[in-house]
C-alpha cells in the first residue's frame, strides 16, 4: 500500500530521541507531586498525556506563541480592555482597530474623544454593528491614557509590573498576568482560565471550591508548581492545555461531571 | 475578544496540517509501549487495527488475531479520538521494525 506523505503529521522524530519509550514515558502510578500522580499518557488530560503532549509539540512545532496585540504596552492595554465581557472578538479589534487609524492611542487623550469613536457603528461582515457599553470602556480607557505613572511603568520586574497592570481599571489578574506574559516572557505568571482551571480540576490539583476569580493567585501558584514538577515551561503548557482543553470540550464536561 | 485572556484571542501553535475531515487525517509515530513479543510477529507493511479504549484514550493498535501490539501516540490525539467516536475507522501500517520500535502510520480505513 502506497504510504501518504502529504500533510502527514510526523511524530517519527520525536521517538528518535529515546533508545525506548519506557526511557521517556512517565510511570502511571509514580508520585508527580503529592497526591498527584502521572496516570496513563494515552489517556487524555492526565498529568503524563500534557507532558507527553507537551515534548511532542516542543519536537515538532516551532512552539510560536502569538498573543501579543498591540505594539506598544498603551495598545496593549487597550486592546484588552476593549474585549472581554462576553464581546465577540472581531467587535473589539475593530474598536481597536479604529483607535489606532485615529491616532487616539496615546497619553493625555480624552473621555469625550474615546467615547465618541466607539459610539460610531462599525461596519463587520457589511452589518453594521453598535459597540457594547461604550461609556464604561471609554472610562477605563481615557482614565489609563491619562495617568501620571506612564513613563514609570515597572518593566524590569514582572510581578511588579503585573502588580501594577491591576491598578489599571478594567484589567483584572487573568489580563493582567496575559499582558505580563506578554510583554516580559514571564514564566512567573499564569493565564487562568476556564479550561486551565478545568486541567487542575480533572488532575487533582484544586478542588471546586477555589474560584476562578477569587482564588487566581492561589490556582496560579499550583500551576506554576504543577509545571515545575512535569519540568515544562508554564507558557508553553498553558498554551497548548488552553488549545487542546477547548478543542475538546464536550469530553471535558463528560470527565468534571464523572469526578 | 474571547479566548485565554480578557481581551486576546487565544493562543495558536504552528502545525503542519489543521485538516478537520477525518478521512484526510495521516499520522506517522512509532507505537508506544510496544509489546516486544508481538512486535517480534511483525514484517513491514502488516496492518494493525486501530482501537480507542474509551472516548478518553489510550488509541491501541492490535494485530489482526487481537494481540496488542502498542500505544497510539500523537500530537493529534484530540483529533483521532473525535474522529474514532464519530465513526471513522482507522488502521495502522507497520513502516519499519528497528531496535524493539515500531514505525506506524495511521489513516482512515477506505
Amino acid at each position: 500500500m502506497e504510504l501518504y506523505q502529504r500533510q502527514a503529521i510526523n511524530d517519527y522524530s520525536f521517538w528518535n530521541n529515546f533508545n525506548s519509550s519506557s526511557e521517556l514515558l512517565p510511570k502511571t502510578h509514580q508520585e508527580l507531586m503529592p497526591g498527584i500522580k502521572w496516570g496513563c499518557y494515552g489517556t487524555l488530560y492526565t498529568p503524563a498525556y500534557w507532558k507527553i503532549q507537551y515534548l511532542l509539540h516542543n519536537e515538532n512545532d516551532d512552539f510560536q506563541i502569538n498573543y501579543r496585540l498591540g505594539n506598544s504596552i498603551l495598545e496593549e492595554v487597550i486592546a484588552c480592555l476593549l474585549g472581554g465581557f462576553g464581546m465577540k472578538s472581531e467587535i473589539g479589534l475593530a474598536a481597536f482597530d479604529r483607535l489606532i487609524e485615529r491616532n487616539q492611542i496615546k497619553k493625555g487623550v480624552s473621555f469625550d474623544t474615546i467615547n465618541a469613536s466607539l459610539k460610531e457603528p462599525f461596519l463587520i461582515n457589511n452589518k453594521s454593528v453598535h459597540y457594547r457599553f461604550p461609556n464604561q470602556k471609554a472610562k477605563f480607557i481615557s482614565q489609563f491614557l491619562n495617568r501620571i505613572d506612564l513613563d514609570s511603568i515597572p518593566f524590569h520586574n514582572d510581578l511588579e509590573f503585573r502588580d501594577w497592570l491591576m491598578t489599571v481599571n478594567g484589567i483584572g489578574a487573568k489580563t493582567a498576568s496575559w499582558i505580563t506574559r506578554n510583554y516580559l516572557d514571564s514564566e512567573n505568571v499564569a493565564i487562568v482560565d476556564i479550561h486551565i482551571y478545568r486541567v487542575g480540576l480533572i488532575a487533582g490539583l484544586f478542588t471546586e471550591h477555589l474560584d476562578i476569580q477569587k482564588d487566581y493567585f492561589e490556582i496560579e501558584s499550583r500551576f506554576i508548581d504543577f509545571c515545575k514538577a512535569m519540568d515544562v515551561s508554564p507558557s508553553k503548557m498553558d498554551a497548548l492545555m488552553w488549545l487542546q482543553m477547548k478543542a475538546s470540550n464536550r469530553t471535558v464536561l463528560k470527565v468534571i461531571n464523572n469526578l | 475578544m474571547s479566548g485565554n485572556s480578557g481581551g486576546g484571542s487565544g493562543p495558536s501553535i504552528n502545525r503542519p496540517s489543521d485538516n478537520d475531515n477525518c478521512n484526510d487525517i495521516v499520522i506517522n509515530t512509532n507505537l508506544a509501549s510496544p509489546q516486544a513479543e508481538v512486535l517480534d510477529t511483525l514484517d513491514v507493511g502488516d496492518i494493525l487495527t486501530v482501537q480507542a479504549a474509551s472516548d478518553q484514550g489510550p488509541i491501541q493498535a492490535f494485530k489482526e488475531d487481537g494481540a496488542l501490539a502498542g500505544n497510539i501516540v500523537s500530537r493529534e490525539m484530540i483529533r483521532l479520538l473525535a474522529c474514532i467516536a464519530n465513526g471513522t475507522i482507522f488502521e495502522a501500517e507497520v513502516t519499519n521494525l528497528n531496535n524493539g520500535q515500531c514505525s506506524v502510520q495511521i489513516r482512515a480505513v477506505g
